[in-house]
């Protein structure tokens, strides 16, 4: 056999070894599911007796609603609402963050003296500000946009001023040597070289925001997942509950999921252009 | 021709410590179309001084002059090309090659001139073919052509150059080193380059200062006219002369107090 037919009978092997390493990790995480529904259904169907409360928890009755809610199409508008203001709160604290942490990134004085605070303030739960928010703010979509807002602006600006410490000084060097100005520094060096940062900032910002979402939209909104959710229960349509329950599980990992596959591209199309 | 000296270094000397000289009374000039080699062994002090003259580093005493004007911060018109290429990922060649010209957006210059200054500069050290190409694709050689580029494509009177052939193998470096001789040829512009290797020198430098312990001990004027690739063995009297006392200064740098344990 020659040395060309050797080589390429390894890829193909190679090929097919990773290709069964992706098989066994999605039968893996599918069987993970499985077992969780299955926990589930006993839970709900097999301890409940007749007429009990614990059916319309059960599986068979939430998979029912949720179908419900998606052919009347109710839940749309929900997931609407939400979503817009998820990606507005993100906005906003991006347009707080990036600015914040770069200057915070640059200023070895500006963070010793701020970074105990931040890290303070960090620790609050965005949740304790809900009397505050709705105080200052009043009712409506105001104090959950700054709820949210305050949630997502910790994880990217300090994910962008780890970032601008990251920055090869050498890049820094040669700015200057070219006798770039402080701000051709900060535009054409420092923000190219923290993309990848900021793009880990924004996705842990969004897991957070996704996560604070639900209790903030029970801040007196009449619209959006965590609305949704109260509404649910002063009707009392505990199946339709479940349902909303999982499509915000369901919601929040995809949108994890598309930042990922985003981040993954972007730093692999940036290595490989 | 004005004789005035391009670069003047006067007295100069810088410490980081009281009695922990970098450098101390640095004097030499450096004249238009003038190779000037700093050669010494690492940690001798010639690249903090050569971050000195580019404007880079700050100095305790002593004077730069830059065509006659004290030089205290960079200069548009001092090119420094580093070791390292240091090149920006997130740029092709060609935006790497023209990144000088596109900063000062104050003294506007137009695109079209920008890429016809890159395109040449890109063709001067044999790379406009690969102008789209991304610097991870680079080989150590490709990416070093690429940061002379940068260094020329604004048309600089002076290049300072520290180590920069010094990653590279012996091959892509005489290359290297062939494409600069080519390109100073044609430019005319002078070079201050810092280096470590004696050959390098001899081949490149009408005159060779070397360093050691922070001072400029000794100096050689080398007459070979260029090209010297095939007539290096009539410098072999200066190599040796280099050596000795480079081993000398070497001695003093590496065993303060003379005795070998």
């Amino acid at each position: 056999m020659s040395a060309l037919s050797i080589e390429i009978h390894s890829h193909a092997l190679q090929g097919v070894v990773r290709l069964k390493q992706v098989g066994n990790a999605i039968s893996l995480a599918l069987s993970g599911i499985l077992v969780a529904v299955f926990l589930w259904w006993a839970g709900t169907s097999l301890l409940a007796t007749e007429n009990s409360l614990l059916l319309s928890f059960s599986p068979v009755a939430c998979f029912q609603a949720l179908l419900q809610l998606l052919q009347t199409g109710e839940i749309f508008t929900h997931i609407r609402v939400s979503l817009e203001r998820v990606l507005l709160s993100l906005l906003f604290a991006l347009l707080v963050g990036i600015p914040l942490g770069i200057v915070v990134g640059l200023s070895k004085v500006l963070e010793k003296a701020t970074s105990p605070l931040f890290q303070f303030i960090r620790m609050i739960s965005p949740i304790s500000w809900m009397p505050l928010a709705v105080m200052m703010f009043g009712i409506g979509d105001a104090p959950v946009y700054f709820l949210l807002t305050i949630a997502a602006v910790w994880p990217i600006m300090l994910n962008v001023s780890a970032g601008v410490h990251a920055v090869d000084a050498r890049w820094l060097t040669l700015a200057q040597s070219l006798c770039a100005t402080r701000w051709e520094t900060v535009i054409r060096i420092i923000i190219p070289a923290i993309v990848a940062h900021t793009l880990t900032g924004i996705r842990l910002a969004i897991g957070i925001v996704w996560i604070v979402l639900v209790p903030a939209e029970m801040l007196g909104v009449s619209a959006g997942l965590g609305y949704f959710i109260l509404d649910t229960r002063d009707r009392l349509a505990y199946s339709e509950l479940m349902a909303v329950i999982l499509l915000i599980g369901l919601i929040g990992y995809l949108l994890d999921l598309a930042v990922r596959l985003f981040i993954k591209h972007f730093v692999h199309q940036r290595e490989n252009t | 021709m004005n004789n005035l000296p391009l670069l003047q270094i006067k007295n100069l000397s810088k410490s980081y410590q009281a009695n922990q000289p970098v450098f101390a009374n640095i004097n030499f000039d450096v004249h238009a179309h003038e190779i000037v080699c700093l050669l010494g062994a690492s940690g001798c002090g010639k690249s903090s001084l050569l971050k000195a003259l580019a404007g880079l580093h700050g100095v305790n005493s002593g004077e730069i002059l830059f065509k006659g004007k004290p030089l205290t911060k960079p200069d548009a018109s001092i090119s420094v090309v580093f070791q390292d290429p240091c090149l920006l990922p997130w740029l092709n060649v060609q935006q790497n090659a023209a990144f000088a010209l596109t900063l000062h957006s104050e003294t506007k210059i137009s695109q079209a001139e920008i890429k016809a200054k890159t395109d040449t500069a890109l063709q001067w050290v044999g790379l406009q073919h690969a102008a789209n190409v991304y610097p991870e694709q680079l080989s150590g050689g490709m990416a070093q052509r690429v940061a002379l580029a940068r260094a020329l494509v604004k048309s600089p009177d002076i290049l300072l150059m520290d180590e920069p052939f010094s990653a590279l193998d012996a091959i892509t470096r005489f290359n290297m080193q062939q494409l600069l001789l080519k390109l100073i040829d044609h430019r005319r512009h002078a070079v201050l380059l810092v280096t470590h290797d004696i050959d390098e020198a001899l081949m490149l430098g009408d005159r060779i200062m070397l360093m050691g312990s922070g001072h400029i001990v000794r100096e050689w004027q080398i007459t070979l006219p260029q090209p010297r690739a095939k007539h290096l063995h009539e410098l072999i009297e200066t190599r040796m002369a280099i050596l000795e006392e480079l081993s000398e200064v070497a001695g003093e740098h590496l065993l303060p107090s003379g005795v070998i344990t």
